[in-house]
């Protein structure tokens, strides 16, 4: 075996030019497929990180409550309901995290900044608390009533330091004009890279300006041990709800393909047609803001594996010809090696171990030049908020290349080969040693 | 007890003044808005307004204004600058539209936004309705200048308006608000309003002057000067989105 794979590498260098074309194709082909499935690996992976951060978890509870006035607003009244239905998901969860937000105007003397502060139990968010990069102050002091973390580009927009005290203008959730006095504890490094940023207080106090009970809130996002389980632990919730008597929000014809609509249903108000009592429940999960993604990418995929197929064909129909022909002008040759003993099936062992290397060579060429271009991509940062914030990480274009699925290439490289391979290698091994040496 | 039994009695002699003073207080309300509500006649007027914001500068624009108060209707017109020529506040059926004429395109907006970025409120171009939104919680006589007013404490009766608490000085010789204070749900001074003088067109007054200051951004102020006022009647049509779009055209 030792034997024929030597004649066989020796044979791949004879044919410099040739091997090095088949085995450039052969290069791209598998390139392209590895880059583009990195590339929608890491979009996949990015886009899940930036909203899980954004939204503190992967399965969510909001909820609605109709004001007199028709007035829809973002609220969970009936907390009851909740604390019943989540022991029943329990072992699934890691963390809880309660919210509710305002979004209202950020005033440190003359200077003005929209941003949006979420209220948080800063006990629970063990995940939001490793996350945040801080810039300046410390999150020493973060559970004073008062005590805010906000970006660090709304702090120079503002013109504030650490220690200062500055307002929050806003209406409360019946619509009512407010203001909170919050002191900056510290700043952190956006790196949601969802061009979003988002300041984080006590719950206690966002919930006594938003005119909140001290239990409520607006919504309670779940981070789960296994991501796997998002949906059928949403399905476990929404079941839950309605066996304590809840009411759930029926399924509308919004696009629940977008996330940004996704998004302001999470913490918006509006004016509805139907009334209702109490609070309407509904239950997301991670998935619903990742549809619109997971489309793209499955496009993405689509064409990578149609350029993958192409490329193979090529390959194939390169290789067939190009064992073809080996065996033309190798016919005295395999003769010689019939004649001196070689057997029928070492001549077609030769012959595939020959479009092996041929084709490995190439896969591998090409598995090492999408490792280049990686590092490469990996150099560059583009500004999170950008409108291609939400698949960066950290302002970053991340191609993850996953050692399984190099493996399946390699694979259906090999496969592709052999298939192409064993018809000139079956030719070559029938041939009579006599007639061979007479051509 | 002696003092006891003579603070009580004062207290409840001194009980009914201080009723009457809360009725009063009412009355007063209530004559603030017949002042300033066009009852059975149209208004049309123009206005100019400088905004002055220390990080956009100053801005100043005219708008036209009309209203029809007994079918709670008004049109606002962007005229001047240029480049927001043709924006338009309709409010119709309870309904207030915004129309951007770049976009061809009536969005739904609410009483309680600024108006164009200033500091008046979209409210502050409607009739006066405090009388059904406010209780009066305090009222006493009091100088504003050389005016002599009540300066009346009043508390929203439902959670629903932009303000829940608000501070009027009212003429006491006619009933027109000269200061208001609007003060936030913490009980935060939000924005002062001046209203220094008033126009009478046929038996409604109108301020000629209204000067909004921001009491949470440092330096930020609006001025409206209310001019060209008339009360002639004004037709049905001009209250249409129809009539906003062509006036485009």
């Amino acid at each position: 075996m030792n034997n024929i794979l030597k004649i066989a590498y020796r044979n791949v260098k004879r044919q410099k030019r040739r091997s090095n074309l088949l085995g450039l194709a052969i290069a791209f082909g598998v390139m392209m497929i590895v880059l583009v499935n990195g590339l929608t690996s890491g979009l996949i992976d990015n886009t899940m990180r930036n909203f899980e951060t954004l939204l503190g978890g992967h399965v969510y509870i909001s909820g609605d409550v109709m004001l007199s006035n028709k007035k829809v607003v973002n609220r969970i009244t009936q907390v009851e309901i909740v604390d019943a239905v989540l022991p029943s998901v329990d072992s699934y969860v890691k963390e809880y995290q309660k919210r509710s937000a305002i979004e209202g105007k950020f005033i440190f003397r003359s200077n003005v900044s929209q941003q949006v502060v979420y209220g948080i139990d800063w006990d629970e968010e063990q995940n939001l608390i490793e996350s945040l990069k801080i810039v300046q102050g410390s999150m020493d002091g973060i559970r004073d009533e008062h005590a805010i973390v906000i970006p660090e580009k709304a702090a120079e927009e503002l013109g504030i330091v650490i220690g200062e005290e500055f307002l929050i203008s806003f209406e409360n959730v019946t619509g009512q004009a407010n203001v909170g006095t919050f002191v900056l504890k510290a700043t952190y490094e956006d790196v949601s890279g969802l061009g979003f940023t988002a300041s984080y207080s006590d719950i206690g106090y966002i919930n006594s300006l938003l005119s909140l009970e001290e239990n409520e809130f607006q919504a309670l996002s779940l981070v789960l041990y296994d991501m796997n389980m998002m949906d059928p632990v949403a399905a476990m919730i929404e079941e839950g709800i309605a066996e304590q008597g809840g009411y759930l929000k029926p399924e509308s014809d919004e696009d629940e393909n977008d996330p940004q609509s996704q998004m302001q249903a999470m913490f918006s108000s509006g004016v509805d047609e139907e009334p209702w009592d109490d609070t309407r429940f509904e239950v997301g999960t991670l998935n619903d803001f990742m549809d619109a993604v997971t489309q793209i990418v499955a496009i993405l995929q689509g064409i990578a594996l149609g350029v993958f197929l192409v490329m193979l064909l090529i390959t194939m129909v390169g290789l067939i010809n190009t064992f073809h022909m080996i065996m033309i002008e190798r016919v005295k040759e395999i003769g010689t090696m019939r004649a001196v003993g070689m057997l029928r099936r070492d001549v077609s062992k030769q012959f595939i171990a020959e479009g092996m290397i041929l084709a490995l060579r190439g896969a591998f060429f090409g598995i090492a030049a999408a490792i280049v271009i990686t590092l490469i991509v990996s150099l560059f940062t583009i500004p999170p908020e950008s409108d291609f914030g939400f698949i960066l990480n950290n302002g970053k274009i991340s191609i993850i290349i996953e050692p399984l699925s190099v493996l399946m290439i390699l694979i259906i490289v090999s496969v592709v080969t052999l298939i192409a391979v064993w018809r000139p290698s079956r030719k070559a091994a029938k041939m009579s040693p006599a007639d061979a040496l007479r051509s | 007890m002696k003092k006891i039994m003579t603070v009580l009695a004062v207290s409840v002699l001194l009980l009914p003044l201080y009723s009457i003073s809360i009725e009063r207080g009412r009355e007063i309300i209530n004559e603030v808005d017949e002042n300033t509500t066009f009852s059975g006649i149209d208004l049309s007027a123009q206005l100019t307004i400088i905004s002055e914001d220390p990080s956009d500068g100053i801005d100043k624009s005219k708008v036209l204004q009309f209203r029809n108060d007994d079918d709670d209707k008004f049109l606002m017109l962007i005229v001047e600058p240029v480049a927001q020529k043709g924006q338009g506040y309709l409010m119709i059926d309870d309904n207030l539209w915004f129309y951007d004429p770049q976009s061809r395109k009536f969005s739904h907006t609410s009483m309680k936004e600024q108006f164009n970025d200033s500091d008046a409120n979209n409210s502050d171009f409607q009739e006066s309705s405090l009388i059904e939104d406010y209780d009066v919680i305090q009222v006493e006589e009091a100088k504003l200048g050389s005016f002599d007013v009540y300066k009346i404490v009043m508390e929203a009766n439902n959670n629903e308006v932009t303000y829940p608490k608000q501070i009027l000085w009212v003429t006491q010789k006619n009933s027109l608000v000269l200061k208001s204070e609007d003060y936030s749900a913490s009980d935060r001074l939000l924005r002062t309003s001046y209203y220094p003088s008033y126009t009478k067109a046929a038996d409604t007054f109108i301020p000629n002057k209204m000067i909004f200051i921001d009491n949470l951004v440092e330096n930020k102020k609006t001025t409206i000067t209310i001019s060209d006022i008339s009360v002639k009647d004004l037709p049905d049509s001009l209250f249409t989105k129809a009539y906003v779009e062509r006036v485009n055209n």
